[in-house]
């Protein structure tokens, strides 16, 4: 497997959580990552998105997707104190859709913290790459050893990890999990 | 008038006697009162113009409408998320509307500290009555504490701890909860709803959607105002809008102002520019109480109680101690927040309603500076370094143990820190480890609201970069009325001391 080094402009630029990460390694290609069948379903919040299969996207390309969707998984998975996670929810698409929102230099920089994680952060917990072709369990072990080695793996892991939360939390299909009323809509007030 | 960047489809080249770049509480203040005074003036704002019928209630449309860099600029060393409102109305739109003046002690600190004697509470009265007045600044009505604050403020006075009801710019107030991401309600007086319209009626126009890049002295006195206009959302530059004029006001904020002058050349005459930073960082504090005590951050007004007992501001140095505030509105970002990933997370995330915020507030004295890059389409790409210093750090420890103290006490069963590798609390033997807080890039999270510095008043070029009326020392023509003024932090709220700065150097140019 051929480790692709990231520019310095993308750890100084990760260093600042900022996201603002170089194009040309978020363009390079992501060969090791497994190949799945295209387009399925339009991209919808929480519209349930089964491991394997691809959405129509906005952004990100199927080999980018499937890389951001096994952070989300790893990020909120299935079970724990309520049954769905971000497959049920459909997180990665949701993410793609609100990609053009955002800051260019940040939502290339995410494009960036996926090659980062998908071929570098496994071997800082001794595992091989790609990320996303390991298990839930190894995908934990990975997550953990970028936080506990600070500096650029840790801060790609806070910025993957604000991504996946902060979207996830604010899909409607969330809330009766957390309790959470939602937006309070007074037309009369409006 | 409200020219929107997708009415100009073309180059642009416009004369007025006045520039004001921003449109938030400096630039909204100043824009009115020269106006008002009969002065030609127009204001430029980078953001866009919204009004409340947009403002949805949901963070994910509504950081890229109304924030800087969709809410995710941060510090250099990514510690720091440094929240600003960029949108017509810039922050006041999005503040959660608590109006804190500034102590006289401070004011006693910046006469010692840069030499500003005439800032002080006699001569800053006036401007107080009036943006008071006009932001209808009243304490918080009891109906809006939600139990969120309403908590700190019962256990505080159990506790034998000092703690107020604070003053908002609410007039109308639903109690839906979103100060932050906009209110749908219009019941918070922001300069979007007061100064600016105000301003427009006196015969200003405003520019949205149009970046200011730099300014280029002319002959005779006079300035060139390099603008762009930028598409809305993503700002790609769009056209070239330049403004000929004999007075530029900036108020850009204490990130952005500095970046004009640099830009512009200006800086080279005036040393201090970028340097003297404060960012206030405020970490976040999590209460998990038992299930069936609804907390609901969410309603009411998210930030309406002061925990003050610690406070400790002097002469001698300025904004100190440490304070705790309610805190909430949202639940996108605090869960972010929360530390851990996967199940563990989980776990916190559905105790999300019963789950209580605190703001601990650590006042900060300057210890940061800014540089900047430029994209190739003019964007501004601002480097915030920021150095927390040791005396910081130990009252930000001391401010730790004293609000899980608190939480503990007001029947918390644990309590969290805003830090992805600190444990959750399980009771009040475990604050002893407060101390080993880790502060380190990726693990530690703080916001900051309040950027403050970077140009600040003072005697001289040697101390600062504009004099007691808030103009550049080098003689131009160029005032800057924001927060990047404060020689150190002005308060633990910003709003109302930008506007007094703003109202007060207004006043003098105009008598002048």
């Amino acid at each position: 497997m051929k480790v692709i080094e990231l520019p310095e402009m993308t750890r100084r630029v990760f260093l600042n959580r900022t996201l603002q990460v170089l194009g040309a390694a978020a363009a390079m290609p992501l060969a090791s990552c497994a190949t799945r069948s295209a387009s399925e379903s339009p991209t919808t919040a929480a519209r349930s998105t089964p491991a394997g299969t691809v959405p129509t996207l906005k952004v990100l390309t199927p080999e980018q997707y499937m890389i951001l969707d096994a952070v989300c998984d790893t990020m909120i998975p299935r079970g724990g104190a309520f049954e769905p996670g971000a497959r049920d929810m459909g997180l990665a698409a949701r993410i793609d859709s609100y990609l053009p929102k955002y800051d260019p230099p940040v939502a290339q920089g995410i494009l960036g913290a996926l090659v980062f994680v998908e071929q570098q952060a496994p071997a800082l917990a001794g595992k091989s790459p790609p990320f996303s072709s390991l298990s839930e369990d190894d995908r934990t072990a990975v997550c953990e050893a970028m936080l506990k080695a600070g500096g650029l793996p840790a801060s790609i892991f806070l910025a993957m990890k604000y991504v996946s939360v902060s979207n996830f939390y604010t899909i409607d299909a969330t809330w009766k999990f957390t309790g959470y009323d939602g937006p309070m809509l007074l037309e009369g007030s409006r | 008038m409200i020219v929107q960047g997708h009415e100009i489809n073309n180059e642009r080249t416009l004369s007025t006697h006045t520039v004001v770049v921003g449109s938030g509480s400096g630039g909204g203040v100043a824009a009115f009162h020269l106006a008002a005074a009969g002065v030609d003036t127009l204001v430029v704002e980078e953001g866009g113009y919204h009004v409340a019928r947009e403002f949805n209630q949901r963070e994910e449309d509504m950081y890229p409408m109304l924030y800087r860099s969709a809410g995710q600029q941060s510090s250099s060393d990514g510690m720091i998320n440094v929240m600003q409102g960029s949108c017509y109305g810039g922050g006041t739109v999005i503040n959660t509307s608590d109006c804190v003046p500034i102590p006289a002690a401070v004011l006693q600190h910046w006469q010692r500290l840069v030499g500003t004697k005439d800032w002080t509470e006699k001569s800053l009265e006036a401007s107080y009555g009036r943006v008071n007045q006009n932001l209808n600044v009243k304490r918080n009505n009891k109906s809006l504490v939600n139990r969120n604050n309403g908590l700190l403020a019962d256990t505080a006075t159990r506790l034998g701890w000092k703690s107020h009801v604070m003053d908002s710019n609410r007039k109308g107030c639903v109690g839906s909860g979103y100060c932050v991401v906009g209110c749908a309600y219009d019941g918070r007086l922001g300069t979007n709803l007061t100064y600016l319209p105000w301003a427009i009626e006196k015969g200003a126009s405003v520019y949205t959607d149009v970046r200011c890049d730099r300014i280029e002295r002319l002959p005779g006195r006079k300035y060139r105002v390099h603008c762009t206009v930028v598409e809305r959302g993503i700002r790609k530059a769009r056209f070239p809008l330049t403004i000929d004029c004999q007075r530029v006001v900036l108020s850009a904020s204490a990130i952005h102002t500095p970046a004009i002058l640099v830009r512009s050349g200006i800086d080279k005459d005036l040393p201090q520019i970028g340097r003297n930073l404060t960012l206030q960082p405020q970490l976040g504090v999590f209460g998990f109480f038992d299930e069936g005590l609804d907390i609901i951050h969410w309603r009411g007004a998210p930030q309406s109680v002061a925990v003050d007992e610690f406070d400790d501001t002097s002469e001698a140095n300025g904004l100190g101690g440490f304070r705790m505030e309610g805190w909430g509105g949202v639940v996108g970002v605090p869960s972010t927040l929360l530390p851990g990933f996967g199940r563990d997370h989980k776990r916190l995330a559905a105790r999300m309603r019963n789950m209580s915020i605190t703001a601990l507030l650590v006042p900060d004295r300057p210890s940061g500076e800014i540089s900047y890059q430029w994209a190739e389409d003019g964007r501004v790409i601002p480097k915030i370094d920021y150095v927390m210093t040791e005396e910081w750090k130990q009252r930000l420890v001391q401010g730790m143990k004293r609000v899980g103290e608190l939480l503990f006490a007001a029947g918390a069963r644990e309590v969290a820190f805003a830090n992805q590798a600190f444990p959750v609390m399980k009771s009040p033997d475990d604050l002893a480890k407060s101390g080993q807080l880790p502060i380190a890039p990726g693990v530690a999270n703080f916001v900051s609201a309040h950027n403050q510095g970077t140009c600040r008043m003072g005697s001289s070029k040697d101390n600062s970069v504009v004099d007691q009326n808030l103009r550049l020392h080098t003689g131009d023509n160029i005032y800057i009325m924001d927060s990047s003024v404060m020689p150190t932090s002005a308060s633990t709220h910003v709003m109302i001391p930008i506007m007094v700065a703003a109202d007060f150097a207004v006043h003098r140019m105009l008598e002048s």
